[in-house]
């Protein structure tokens, strides 16, 4: 861990700027799956939200 | 992948704070990932301030990261509350605990190394995926052996231990659930449908669990089989699932196997390739839905259309190249693009709308394939990124495009 522990400020492109990305070479392969795939994962609320491992003796619902 | 998570959190703190920028150390930190989360999740907004604060939280570092500080409790009271069985208040071992803390850092530390000795190459995949580890008071942990929880992505707890070993089997346990939770954010992986799904029963204790449980225990399990070849004739702690990890993987596998319509395409594709089934029907239909979507995307795309990025949509790539695109709304949306989409991204920005002509024509130069297969892979790409209201088609060009 030697980075730094506070977030840092960067110059802010204008709003208008967009994207300013490399050209990368993107991968020869046909097209498997989606182009564009939703993160759903933060907005999906599981109940509990814990994965616990506990001694046999305490409880069945052990993972 | 480690560096696709830490492009995502970088995006989410983008779109919360323009201009804050997240160290590794920071985008790594499990309390900040749990405060990103929670934004991301609609449940408020994200205070720098409060970033800063819990990672300065002290640890020692024994090949991972052990939570030292004295305010260990304050500092992971939500994963110490998450994971709390009833009527337990688990609290964290730390420095102020004096010689009983050194003498846990000293097992976790032969753990730690036993561990990389046992299974060096597991040990390097799955602890890259913990950033950090808390041991719990023996009295205060309700009878937990170890703990994670998606919420507080990369942080490991487990019961103060006795043996090395119970530490390394531990790390596999955990670090298998911290690697599935990257992967749920980082690839195609599972999605809404994964709510509605039919729930698994397993056997031992007839225990009920809803989908992504389900696949977060099958992975650990099938880890933990693995890492059962490696021990020999090391002893093994009280509560060690190692001896039964290869039936329970197999029966929940199995299960998963019967049930892989509702997974996407990189969940179907760990699960063959662990339990090592050949890619069936289900395999196949992903190729194919992306065949239907393309006929439905495509037909949108105009071959004289000419296309910008939105301008409240935020984008950064990871070292792999694949982009991360967030489209400022609260909370934000989040989307991952494949290779065609990354690279179709960078070809755009937001001011000069780009011709499909000029795209088509770097697409054939830069990808080595005939126009035509160019032409088929620039719709798909640019139909979905249409769809998900990431870029704009525009009915003419501007001048700057042809200066470019």
């Amino acid at each position: 861990m030697t980075t730094p522990n506070q977030p840092l400020r960067r110059p802010q492109a204008p709003q208008s700027a967009g994207v300013t990305l490399p050209h990368l070479p993107a991968g020869a392969g046909p097209v498997i799956g989606q182009p564009v795939n939703s993160v759903d994962w933060f907005r999906r609320m599981p109940t509990g939200g814990g994965t616990v491992f506990l001694r046999p003796a305490e409880v069945e619902q052990n993972d | 992948m480690v560096d696709e998570r830490r492009a995502l959190y970088r995006l989410a703190v983008d779109l919360f704070a323009p201009g804050a920028e997240l160290s590794d150390n920071l985008a790594d930190h499990p309390i900040v990932r749990y405060e990103i989360g929670r934004a991301l999740a609609g449940h408020g907004g994200l205070d720098l301030a409060r970033l800063t604060e819990v990672a300065a939280m002290r640890v020692r570092d024994v090949g991972v990261a052990v939570v030292s500080d004295p305010a260990g409790a304050e500092l992971l009271e939500a994963p110490l509350r998450i994971v709390a069985p009833p009527g337990a208040s688990p609290q964290p071992l730390t420095e102020a605990d004096g010689d009983r803390f050194d003498t846990v850092l000293a097992i976790v530390a032969d753990g730690v190394r036993l561990f990389r000795e046992l299974a060096p190459e597991m040990a390097e995949d799955l602890l890259a995926h913990v950033s950090a580890l808390a041991v719990l008071k023996r009295e205060t942990s309700g009878g937990v052996v170890s703990a994670s929880s998606r919420y507080v992505p990369g942080i490991v707890l487990i019961d103060e231990p006795s043996l090395p070993i119970e530490v390394a089997e531990a790390l596999v346990h955990e670090g298998a659930h911290e690697k599935f939770f990257d992967l749920a954010i980082t690839k195609e992986f599972l999605d809404a449908r994964a709510d509605g799904a039919d729930y698994f029963e397993n056997s031992w204790s007839h225990a009920r669990w809803p989908l992504e449980q389900t696949f977060a225990a099958w992975h650990a399990y099938s880890c933990l089989a693995q890492f059962n070849f490696s021990i020999g004739a090391e002893q093994l702690g009280p509560d060690s699932l190692l001896p039964k990890a290869r039936e329970r993987a197999n029966e929940i596998g199995d299960w998963l196997l019967a049930h892989e319509g509702v997974l996407r395409a990189d969940s179907r594709r760990l699960l063959h390739g662990l339990t090592g089934e050949r890619t069936g029907q289900g395999g196949d239909g992903v190729a194919v839905r992306s065949e239907v979507d393309c006929a439905t995307l495509c037909a949108e795309i105009r071959e004289d259309g000419h296309f910008r990025v939105l301008s409240d949509v935020r984008i950064r790539r990871a070292n792999t190249g694949r982009a991360v695109v967030g489209r400022v709304a609260e909370p934000p949306a989040l989307y991952w693009l494949d290779g065609d989409a990354s690279w179709l991204v960078g070809q755009l920005n937001g001011e000069n709308p780009t011709s499909f002509e000029l795209l088509l024509s770097r697409a054939t130069e830069e990808w080595h394939v005939s126009s035509e297969l160019a032409a088929r892979r620039l719709r798909s790409s640019l139909g979905s990124l249409v769809s998900s209201a990431l870029i704009e088609s525009t009915p003419v060009s501007t001048n700057s495009e042809k200066e470019r």
